[in-house]
C-alpha cells in the first residue's frame, strides 16, 4: 500500500463551470480517509480523477511521491468499489475476482491460490460458482471488494459502497470494511454522504463544499471543532447565533442582546457561535453563566430523547434532552450554553 | 376477472398465430402436391417438385450468391456498426444524435430507391463490379438493424462495468473484447439474424444488381414464378424455411447463451 497526495486538483466538464476548485490533500499509508459532502459537491469526480477514469483539468495526483497524473487507468494498480458494484455479469464470482490477476498474467495455479484465499477472507468460498445476478446486494458488495483487493492495490477507492444496502447490513459491512482495512493495512479513500458512517470508520474526514475542501481533520476534531458553519450544520450543530464585531467584548466574551456569552475558545473574527442541541442544558440548578430564558414552542420524540424548539430573545434554539423529563410547549425554561461547548466560527 | 383476461389473451394469441402459421402450412402441403399448379386440395403425394429445384441452375447459383452476399453484408454491418455504436454511446462525440440518425437513414429510403440509386451511381457511372454493388446495397440494408439493436443494449449496460475492468488492469481495447462484447452478445446475435434474414430475402436491391453471371435467389424465384406456376416454388420455400431455422439454431448454439447455464 502507498500514500496518496492530491495537489491543486481542478476539474471542469464543460470548460466553463468548475466542479472542483483547487483540491489538495494527502492520505498516509494505511489510513482510511472519507470524503463527505452533499450531493453534487464533487466527491465522485475527485475519486474518478484519482482512479484515472476521467482527466483532470489542472493539478497532480501523486502516489508515493511519484506523479501518476498521466498514467492510464489500467496501469495504476488501484482497486475500486462502485456504488452499483459493477461486477462482470458474464463471469461467475471466481472469474470476477480472478480477472485482475489474469490481466497481470499470473499463472493458473497462482491465480487459483490467490483467489481462493481472497474468497475465504471475504466469506465467499461457498459462492464461487454463482453469477452476479444470483447474489444478494451484500454478497455482490463482498465480491466487488474481493475483486478490488485481490491484486494488492496501492490504493483502494470506494464510491458510496454501502448506499445500496439496507440499514442493518450497512452497519455490518462498514465494520467489515474497517476490520479488513486494519488487517491488510490498506490505504483507502471512501466516498459517502452519510455522516455517521464516515465518522465511525475513518481515520480522517474530508468535508467538501461545492468543489472545495471545507475541513480535513480527524473525526474527533471535526466533531468538536467544526471550522465553518457549513461543516457544523453538516455534522449536527443545529444552533447558530450570528455575531458581529460590535458584539465582541473581549477574547472570550460576546454580548448578544442583553446576554453576555462566554466562550472557552478565543473569538476573534467570529461571525457565528454554534452549539450542539444535546449540549444545551435546561433549568440547571446553578444557572448563572451563559444563561437566559426561553419558551418551548414544540416537542419532537427521538426515542432516547426529546427535541425541543425553543424561542428566546437571542433567537430560536434546538435542544435535545434525555427523555426522563418531558416538557410541554408553552413552558418557560432557562437555557444554559456551557462555554466549553459554544464554538466561535469565523466562516 | 384475471382469468377472463387470460382467456381473451389466449384466444387472441391463437388467432394471430394461426394467421401467421396458416399460409406456411398451406405452402408445406402444396409442395407435396402431384398437381402441376399451386392449388388445394391436393390430389396426391410426390417429392418431384423438390428434385426439380435441383434441376434449376438459377436456383443453385442464386442460393450460393444469396448466401455469400448475406453473410458478407451481415458480418461487415456488425464489424462496422458495433464500433460505431460503441463510439457514439461511450465517447463524448459532438453531434452524436446526428450520426445516429445518419446511420439509421437507410430505413427511411424505400429499398427499391437504394437499389436503383446504387445501380445508377455505382454500377453504371462508376463502373464498380455488380457483386461489390450488391454487397454495398445489402450492407446498407443491414446497418440500421445493427445500429438500433446494439445501441439499445449498449445503453442498458452499466458503463461502470467496463470501468471496473480498466481498474483491474485491462486496457480499453482489451476491455472492449473481454467485457463489452460478451455483455451485448444477445443483441449481436439478434442483429445478425435480422441482417441475414433481411439480406437473404431481399428483392428490391438484388433486382437491380444482377448480371449475366450473377442472380440472387429471390429474384430467381420471382423469375421462375413468372414462367411456371408449379409447386417447385412451394418446395423451395419449405427448404428456405428449414434452412433459415437451422442457420439461426446454429448461430445460437455457436455463440449463444451457454455461459449462463454453465
Ligand atoms: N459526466 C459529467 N458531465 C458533466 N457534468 C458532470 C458529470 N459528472 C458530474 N457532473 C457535475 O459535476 C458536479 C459534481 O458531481 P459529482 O458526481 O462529483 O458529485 P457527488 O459529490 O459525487 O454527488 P453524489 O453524492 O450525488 O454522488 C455536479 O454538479 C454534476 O452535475
Ligand atoms: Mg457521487
Amino acid at each position: 500500500m502507498a500514500n496518496l497526495e492530491v495537489q491543486n486538483l481542478a476539474k471542469s466538464y464543460d470548460g466553463k463551470t468548475k466542479v472542483l476548485k483547487d483540491i489538495s490533500f494527502a492520505v498516509n499509508n494505511g489510513e482510511l480517509v472519507s470524503i463527505l459532502g452533499p450531493s453534487g459537491c464533487g466527491k465522485t469526480t475527485t475519486l474518478r480523477i484519482i482512479a484515472g477514469l476521467i482527466p483532470e483539468t489542472a493539478g497532480q495526483v501523486l502516489v508515493n511521491g511519484k506523479d501518476i497524473t498521466k498514467v492510464p487507468v489500467y496501469k495504476r494498480n488501484f482497486g475500486m468499489v462502485f456504488q452499483s458494484y459493477a461486477l462482470f455479469p458474464h463471469m461467475n464470482v471466481f472469474d470476477n475476482v480472478a480477472f485482475g490477476l489474469k490481466m497481470r498474467k499470473l499463472d493458473k495455479s497462482a491465480i487459483k491460490k490467490r483467489v481462493t484465499e481472497m474468497l475465504a477472507t471475504t466469506g465467499l468460498s461457498q459462492l464461487s460458482k454463482q453469477f452476479p445476478a444470483q447474489l444478494s446486494g451484500g454478497q455482490q458488495q463482498r465480491v466487488s471488494l474481493a475483486r478490488a483487493l485481490v491484486t494488492n492495490p496501492e490504493l483502494l477507492l470506494m464510491d458510496e459502497p454501502l448506499s445500496n444496502l439496507d440499514a442493518k447490513l450497512r452497519l455490518k459491512m462498514r465494520e467489515e470494511i474497517r476490520d479488513l482495512q486494519q488487517k491488510l493495512k490498506m490505504t483507502v479513500l471512501f466516498v459517502t454522504h452519510d455522516q455517521q458512517e464516515c465518522f465511525a470508520i475513518s481515520d480522517k474526514v474530508l468535508i467538501m463544499k461545492q468543489g472545495r475542501i471545507d475541513q480535513f481533520d480527524t473525526p474527533q476534531n471535526i466533531f468538536h471543532h467544526p471550522r465553518t458553519e457549513y461543516v457544523a450544520r453538516f455534522i449536527g450543530y443545529d444552533n447558530f447565533i450570528t455575531v458581529t464585531a460590535a458584539n465582541r467584548q473581549d477574547e472570550h466574551h460576546i454580548k448578544v442582546g442583553e446576554t453576555v456569552l462566554n466562550t472557552v475558545e478565543p473569538n476573534q473574527d467570529a461571525k457565528v457561535l454554534t452549539i450542539r442541541p444535546e449540549n444545551i442544558h435546561l433549568n440547571l440548578a446553578d444557572a448563572s453563566e451563559n444563561s437566559f430564558t426561553g419558551t418551548i414552542m414544540s416537542r419532537e420524540y427521538l426515542g432516547q430523547s426529546f427535541k425541543y424548539a425553543i424561542h428566546s430573545a437571542i433567537g430560536d434554539f434546538q435542544v435535545e434532552e434525555a427523555r426522563q423529563k418531558m416538557r410541554s410547549s408553552g413552558e418557560e425554561v432557562t437555557l444554559t450554553l456551557p462555554a466549553k461547548h459554544l464554538h466561535p466560527l469565523s466562516e | 376477472m384475471l382469468d377472463r383476461k387470460n382467456k381473451t389473451l389466449t384466444v387472441i394469441s391463437i388467432i394471430i398465430l394461426a394467421l401467421i402459421m396458416l399460409p406456411l402450412i398451406l405452402v408445406v402441403i402444396t409442395s407435396f402436391n402431384t398437381q402441376s399448379s399451386i392449388s388445394l386440395p391436393i390430389t396426391g403425394f410426390t417429392l418431384s417438385w423438390y428434385s426439380n429445384i435441383f434441376q434449376q441452375p438459377d436456383f443453385i447459383s442464386g442460393f450460393e450468391s444469396s448466401l455469400i452476399v448475406a453473410l458478407i453484408a451481415s458480418i461487415s454491418a456488425l464489424v462496422i456498426g458495433i464500433p460505431a455504436v460503441y463510439a457514439l454511446t461511450r465517447y463524448n462525440i459532438h453531434h452524436a444524435a446526428w450520426f445516429q440518425s445518419f446511420f439509421l437513414s437507410p430505413t427511411l429510403i424505400p429499398e427499391i430507391v437504394i437499389g436503383f440509386a446504387l445501380y445508377q451511381a455505382a454500377v453504371i457511372t462508376m463502373r464498380i463490379p455488380v457483386f461489390i454493388g450488391l454487397i454495398v446495397g445489402h450492407f446498407l440494408l443491414c446497418l440500421p438493424y445493427v445500429i438500433r439493436l446494439i445501441t439499445a443494449s449498449m445503453l442498458l449496460m452499466d458503463s461502470h462495468i467496463e470501468e471496473a475492468g480498466w481498474i483491474c488492469g485491462c486496457s480499453r481495447k482489451k476491455g472492449f473484447f473481454l467485457i463489452v462484447l460478451p455483455n451485448i452478445k444477445a443483441s449481436i446475435i439478434a442483429a445478425f439474424m435480422m441482417c441475414f434474414i433481411n439480406s437473404f430475402n431481399n428483392i428490391p436491391v438484388s433486382l437491380f444488381m444482377s448480371g449475366p453471371s450473377l442472380t440472387m435467389l429471390p429474384p430467381s424465384i420471382l423469375n421462375y414464378l413468372q414462367n411456371n406456376y408449379d409447386p417447385t416454388v412451394s418446395a423451395i420455400s419449405v427448404l428456405l424455411m428449414i434452412f433459415t431455422a437451422l442457420m439461426m439454431f446454429l448461430v445460437e448454439k455457436a455463440i449463444g447463451i451457454k455461459n449462463i447455464t454453465e
